[in-house]
């Protein structure tokens, strides 16, 4: 079996750490979603959020915990985590539900944008356990973005 | 996939306005009949640097004929002109208020017209001036 180069590592470890801050991100976002969304389908979403956030808390234990398999320290603390996320904070105040969703849907496609990229270096680097996690996730995700586009639809 | 007018416009436009015109780009092929004017009236106006107030208005009027059927391309386009447009007319004199572009596409205005309408109408009700209405017209 050849022997991973430091840059393959490197690139495996850059990328979980990202993947990290994303889904803790977006489960913040999330979080924010569930408890300020208003209107009509209140209860649908309110419901629709909480699952998601909680899924989004067990996966972010998962990422850290691989991370620590390859020993790695995990990132951690929310200006850290900010920092390496791309993904927006949702403004605090009354929007429109159909925002909210458009907005964790923006974040769910940013986050696998990345995590497409993380799937690639975890191939060049033959990394089949930590690839095999990053797989998991991306159906996670997609499947999500599925479930809010479909809600947009219907708000 | 996008157009030889996109690509040959491209080079002259500023970053936001590329990725902005890329954004209505996509929603074209998917368009109604009745949409399609005025998308590419926004896309012109964005690679051509036109000047905000005249964006603004496109924007807004193409916003309540497609965002019902394109919701995330708008939110997008929504998020970038209010990052963007505020930039913009806080270098220009003469402006409104920049936090009022973010209030006006908030609120769904058909016309910048009818939202100078809006604040007129508060300006003159509430009895403040321009620099205080961006707060008030939240409440």
């Amino acid at each position: 079996m050849p022997t991973l180069t430091t840059k393959q590592t490197n690139a495996v470890i850059n990328g979980l750490k990202n993947l990290l801050a994303d889904s803790y991100s977006l489960m913040a976002q999330t979080h924010v979603a569930h408890w300020n969304v208003e209107g009509p389908h209140f209860f649908s979403l309110h419901e629709a959020f909480q699952k998601q956030y909680e899924e989004l808390f067990e996966a972010v234990d998962e990422i850290a915990e691989r991370l620590r398999a390859l020993e790695e320290l995990a990132p951690g603390g929310l200006a850290v985590l900010a920092k390496l996320s791309p993904i927006a904070e949702l403004p605090i105040e009354h929007l429109p539900a159909k925002d909210f969703v458009a907005h964790l849907l923006d974040g769910h496609e940013k986050l696998i944008a990345r995590a497409e990229q993380l799937r690639e270096a975890c191939d060049e680097a033959g990394d089949l356990e930590t690839q095999d996690l990053v797989i998991g996730r991306i159906q996670v995700h997609q499947k999500t973005c599925w479930m809010l586009r479909s809600t947009l639809k219907n708000l | 996939m996008q157009t030889h007018f996109f690509r040959e416009r491209v080079s002259h436009s500023t970053g936001w306005r590329i990725q902005a015109a890329a954004i209505v780009e996509e929603i074209l092929p998917h368009a109604k009949s009745t949409q399609v004017d005025i998308l590419l009236d926004l896309r012109s106006m964005l690679l051509d640097e036109v000047t905000w107030e005249n964006l603004l208005d496109t924007f807004l009027q193409a916003r309540a004929v497609v965002e019902d059927d394109h919701y995330m391309p708008f939110f997008r386009l929504r998020q970038l002109l209010e990052y963007s447009l505020r930039l913009e007319m806080a270098i220009q004199p003469d402006t409104p208020h920049s936090d009022m572009i973010r209030d006006m596409l908030r609120r769904k205005f058909p016309t910048l017209a009818s939202y100078r309408r809006e604040l007129k109408r508060l300006e003159f009700e509430l009895n403040v001036t321009d620099d205080i209405l961006s707060q008030k017209i939240q409440t």
